[in-house]
């Protein structure tokens, strides 16, 4: 009778211990910081974070060793953002994460060899202007410029694709072509051009967005 | 007297438990490079900070040279001693006179390399004249 209690009290507790609730509670793959600069747990045929980090890497430290662009006695006034930087390549892509990250490495790296102008804030610094003409807001505590300073070179460049499926595998291949130039403004003339080139191949793609 | 002796060593158990204070911070040390002669800053020099590639590549020779806007370029010439492509990953990073780290190290940056071939990596760094030492590291591209 003793021990028939203790089996009543054992069963109930291994039934009720069974007993889900419905949710799902295992435990899921945490999330996890990667190295932007190193090949990730997902890995695509298209361009990624360590392309980006090396190829705007690369670009920055080429440009610093061009006299024309980094050795000037006056230091040029450039133009660093995605407006003639086009992607006809076979992969969306934001471009301003390559010309964004080239501009503002760049000008940490050049501190004051060259000046860096904001083109796409053009709107914003003629609202300022107006304001300060119109006697809205007081002047700035710089040098009042006659008007907006206009730019010796600006970022020209590409991004192109070629695409490859083998019919008999399945695998998949695609080579990349990222072209940089900077094109004098006056004359046309490309001072300084770069390029990064990846190839990647393999079964599975990843879904870039 | 039994349970005497049981109770003692439980309290001496409990109290001995709570001398291990794990408060406070440590010190971090490094590793004297005359026990482990791997370790260690290298000046002016590129290593292979992976085991696996240390018999497959070698660096037959390396360098620096000044750029026409004085930043330091340098370089390292690398063979791949075996009869498979390899691809191999370099960063450096560059350092002044008084060895302090000028700018962090340079993105990993890959060069691909045939059987049996060489290739120079190479790579420069945006300060100019501060410039006075550099630490490559070479790996195994992934």
């Amino acid at each position: 009778m003793r021990y028939a209690h203790i089996w009543l009290v054992a069963a109930t507790l291994l039934v009720f211990g069974c007993a889900t609730t419905g949710v799902t509670n295992a435990p899921g793959r945490p999330t996890r910081v990667e190295d932007p600069g190193s090949p990730g747990i997902v890995q695509g045929l298209g361009i990624e974070s360590q392309d980006i980090v090396s190829m705007a890497d690369q670009m920055v430290r080429d440009i610093m060793a061009t006299p024309a662009l980094a050795g000037r006695a006056v230091p040029p006034r450039v133009i660093v953002d995605g407006q003639y930087f086009r992607n006809e390549s076979s992969m969306p892509l934001d471009k301003s994460l390559i010309t964004d990250r080239l501009r503002v490495a760049l000008n940490k790296a050049a501190s004051g060899k060259m000046v860096f102008i904001g083109r796409n804030y053009a709107d914003m610094v003629e609202h300022e202007r107006e304001l300060k003409e119109e006697g809205v807001v007081s002047g700035g505590t710089g040098v009042r410029a006659d008007k907006p300073s206009g730019a010796d070179y600006r970022l020209g460049g590409s991004i192109r694709s070629l695409d490859q499926v083998s019919s008999r595998t399945g695998m998949s291949a695609r080579y990349f072509q990222i072209v940089f130039e900077m094109v004098d403004l006056e004359t046309s003339a490309i001072v300084w051009s770069n390029l990064y080139d990846v190839r990647k191949a393999g079964q599975d793609d990843a879904i870039y967005r | 007297m039994k349970h005497s002796l049981v109770v003692l060593s439980l309290l001496v158990l409990v109290c001995a438990s709570c001398l291990s204070v794990n408060e406070g911070t440590y010190r971090a040390k490094s590793v004297p490079s005359t026990r482990y002669s791997q370790t260690g800053v290298y000046w002016n020099n590129f290593v292979l900070t992976d085991k696996s590639i240390s018999n497959k590549i070698a660096i037959e020779d390396q360098g620096s040279r000044r750029t026409p806007t004085g930043t330091l370029e340098v370089w390292a010439q690398v063979r791949n001693r075996t009869d498979f492509p390899l691809q191999i990953e370099g960063r450096v990073q560059f350092y002044d006179s008084e060895q302090s780290p000028l700018e962090g190290p340079t993105a990993w940056k890959r060069i691909m390399l045939p059987a049996n071939t060489i290739a120079t990596w190479k790579e420069s760094s945006v300060k100019t004249s501060e410039v006075a030492y550099y630490f490559g590291e070479i790996r195994e591209g992934r």
